[in-house]
């Protein structure tokens, strides 16, 4: 009985944190979000957050990876100023984005007005266009290496069924940039699509029946309601489309077989960060040339935001 | 009703969805399995030109072609026929093993050797395996993206024990500590002595007063010609000048026939292309870089002039830069210049329809009283180890003493021996083909070889896409030059 009273009296218990402590993490704590957070933070800042300020230690020193690294300071950048092959590379990639964002902006929401009419084969229809996002950059740049064959590829193939002449795609510089061009937006299409879908889904029914009662015609709809309906879509899908366009590197690998098109005229600042850095092993340069990618995609993502921020926020 | 009406259209809907997907992914994958059909005409053309596009198109650019190529000027762009198309960055040749699993000692050996020299380094190999029984060798040919993948293996300590490198990659590699040095004890021990080598390529084994590496082959460019296109049009012999030469050029480039193709171009402007835009300027006296390695010297009106000729022979002889090594085989090319490892290709009646027509005569020179051909040799080289066991290390100088011992083999691969001995007994022979590689072993007396700068794989890529440019009319010859030279003065300076 003794026994059983005594260990039936609660012995206070030493806490393992303080109060303030517990306080934090309790169910009212500031803290209580981190640790549903703390799986997840742990890896985005151990592989994403880190690598990142390492780069920027690493662009200011002079590593091949054999040897220990030398502290260079801001040279690194300092050589990008007169670096021809950088400055090309740099040229190419700006003029891939224009080319390529425009299109990959626009089709997809073309594509998304089409797929969100009511008709027979929709759903087949979306899955097509989404399909090509399934498969890798390699693959696709394998695919259409094949498609952009001069001698026996389709393009050339339909495309002198219907009297067009036949073009070196590959291997001519300017057509190089263009090809590139349309299979990127072939591939990533998709994606867009799908956002743009799904924006076009969240615009209300009522206005658009509101306004064909007033009589608008297509185009008015499109103008007045679809729009600005799609404004934060749109936002969105224009920043990620830039960010990705001037990070293209694999398909370009691929079809130009690592060599940056003919006559460096397909050339990317991702072709080149990779060739500097993991071909030659000069790891400050690449890191160089990271840091100045993420400062050139800042700015236009900074631009866009301040062109759209008059827009909704719902 | 409407619910069921509805949910019978969905399901329906979904099992046309369905047939509809099954028939599009079949009909798709059955035209994919066509198209990517064996669709080479004969089996060498294969073997050389999808390990030289792998080669070619797995390390253009900015590292090198791993792979010999092997029909001189076979393309990696896609615009070749399909043969070359067909694998764009695979290695040639799966990992090859020889010799028992129950031998003491395993070594791995990788090389850059690709097509032709592959195959008959792996028969070597094998033949090594059966006379040495207790030691295996786990073999690599023509490694694509060799360069930075020695690389990347020494960083992370997973090198091979033995390699095959171009002696252009001596000096890149010993300054980077990629490769472990020699001692003059594990020579003796191995029985190597210097004299029984070809003593200029013995130099290139030494950097900074360290031995990395024991030579293996010499190779150089000599010229190729269809004798019956030469004689068609008027030519009983070929030319010995480069007058000559150009002159052969114009007279033979009509209708289908190409007078000329430029050794490696369109190979997406990889290192093949220097060495021969190297070979041609040494003819004209201009070097590459100046003696202390500091900066280019190539940007000068001799060397201009070298491009201008190469320029004015590509136009005249294949103006569209239509892709070659099938015309070579069939007897559609006049002329151009290729290294000895095409002699099991191009004499091979089974390989080549125009084997008996083509022959081999020493490169052309701009002045025969200076003349100048470009070398390259192969070298034993024994990658750095983090725990370099001493067993491994005794096997791999035995791999390379019967390498060496064996050259003679190695020379039907269309390499000249860097050892004297099988130098001499390759070149005094009756085999057919090692009658033809005596041609290219006669220019061994004027042989340049390219600058042993550590800079080199950096230097080599920058160079082949400005030249080709330049070649290709993209931009004028001062202008290639112009750029290659600041960026190789760039890339030096970077340190």
């Amino acid at each position: 009985m003794r026994s059983a009273e005594r260990v039936m009296v609660a012995q206070p218990r030493r806490a393992a944190l303080s109060r303030p402590a517990r306080r934090l993490l309790s169910e009212q704590g500031a803290l209580y979000p981190l640790l549903y957070l703390a799986p997840f933070l742990v890896f985005f800042l151990a592989f994403q957050v880190y690598p990142i300020f390492y780069g920027l230690y690493v662009s200011l020193t002079a590593w091949d990876l054999l040897t220990p690294p030398r502290f260079v300071g801001l040279a690194n950048y300092t050589a990008l100023v007169n670096d021809h092959l950088f400055l090309t590379s740099l040229h190419n990639t700006v003029l891939f984005v224009v080319l390529d964002a425009p299109l990959a902006v626009l089709i997809p929401l073309g594509l998304a007005m089409l797929v969100n009419e009511h008709m027979p084969g929709r759903a087949l229809f979306r899955s097509a266009f989404v399909v090509p996002l399934m498969i890798s950059a390699s693959s696709v740049g394998v695919l259409w290496q094949w498609f952009y064959n001069p001698a026996l590829g389709l393009i050339n193939y339909y495309a002198q069924m219907v009297g067009l002449p036949g073009q070196h795609w590959l291997s001519e510089a300017g057509w190089a940039t263009v090809a590139i061009v349309i299979t990127t937006v072939w591939w990533t299409s998709g994606f867009n699509m799908v956002l743009f879908l799904a924006g076009l889904q969240n615009i209300p029914e009522h206005l658009y029946d509101a306004a064909k009662v007033d009589g608008a015609g297509a185009w008015a709809l499109f103008r007045n309601i679809t729009l600005p309906g799609l404004r934060p879509t749109t936002l969105f899908v224009g920043v990620t489309t830039i960010i990705g366009a001037f990070r293209v590197f694999a398909q370009v690998l691929v079809m130009t077989n690592n060599s940056g098109g003919p006559f460096d005229s397909t050339r990317t600042l991702v072709m080149h960060l990779y060739q500097t850095g993991f071909q030659f092993f000069r790891m400050g340069g690449a890191a160089a040339v990271a840091w100045v990618l993420f400062l050139i995609v800042l700015v236009f993502t900074v631009i866009q935001f301040r062109l759209q921020s008059g827009g909704a926020t719902d | 009703m409407h619910d069921d009406a509805r949910a019978s259209s969905v399901s329906s809907r979904r099992a046309f969805l369905r047939y509809t997907l099954a028939a599009v992914g079949g009909v798709g994958a059955a035209s994919l399995l066509a198209a990517c059909g064996p669709g080479t005409p004969a089996p060498a053309s294969s073997g050389g030109g999808a390990p030289s596009t792998a080669g070619g198109g797995g390390g253009a650019a900015a590292t090198q072609a791993p792979a010999q190529p092997a029909p001189a000027g076979a393309t990696a762009t896609p615009n070749a026929a399909a043969a070359s198309v067909a694998n764009p960055t695979a290695t040639p040749y799966p990992v090859a093993n020889f010799g028992s699993n129950s031998a003491k000692v395993s070594i791995r050996y990788w090389t850059i050797l690709g097509s032709v020299d592959g195959i008959v380094m792996n028969d070597l190999v094998r033949k090594f395996a059966e006379a040495n029984p207790d030691i295996r060798v786990e073999s690599l040919q023509g490694v694509v993206d060799f360069i930075p993948k020695m690389e990347a293996a020494a960083i992370s300590s997973t090198a091979p024990d033995v390699a095959i490198v171009r002696h252009t990659y001596i000096a890149a590699f010993a300054s980077k500590n990629v490769l472990s040095p020699i001692t003059p004890d594990e020579l003796s021990q191995a029985g190597i002595k210097a004299e029984d080598f070809d003593q200029t390529v013995w130099k290139f084994t030494q950097y900074q007063g360290q031995q990395y590496t024991v030579p293996l082959d010499i190779h150089l460019h000599a010229m190729l010609h269809n004798k019956k296109l030469l004689a068609d049009a008027g030519f009983s012999k070929p030319p010995t000048t480069l007058d000559e030469w150009t002159d052969v050029i114009k007279k033979t480039s009509k209708g289908d026939v190409l007078g000329y193709n430029t050794f490696a171009i369109g190979n997406g402007a990889a290192e093949p292309l220097t060495w021969y835009w190297y070979g041609i300027s040494r003819q004209f006296g201009v070097e590459m870089l100046t003696p202390d390695f500091s900066k280019a010297a190539f940007n000068t009106p001799d060397g201009i002039a070298a491009v201008k000729w190469m320029r004015d022979a590509q136009q005249t002889g294949n103006p569209k830069a239509v892709p070659a090594g099938d015309l070579q085989r069939t007897g559609k090319v006049a002329t151009w210049g290729d290294g000895p490892w095409i002699s099991t290709l191009y004499f091979d009646k089974t390989k080549a329809e125009a084997a008996p027509d083509l022959d081999v005569a020493p490169l052309p020179q701009h002045d025969p009283a200076k003349p100048a051909t470009w070398a390259q040799s192969h070298q034993f080289a024994l990658p750095r180890q983090r725990n370099q066991d001493p067993a491994k290390r005794e096997a791999v100088f035995r791999f390379i003493k019967w390498m060496g011992e064996h050259s003679v083999d190695w020379a039907k691969a269309g390499q000249v021996p860097a050892r004297n001995s099988a130098r001499q007994e390759a070149l005094t022979t009756d085999d057919p083909y090692l009658k033809k590689l005596q041609v290219w072993a006669s220019e061994l007396k004027y042989p340049a070889f390219m600058p042993s700068s550590p800079h080199l794989l950096e230097i080599m890529p920058r160079i082949a896409a400005n030249v080709e440019g330049a070649l290709l009319n993209q931009w004028s010859v001062e202008e290639g030059l112009q750029k290659a030279e600041s960026e190789v003065n760039q890339i030096i300076a970077a340190g």
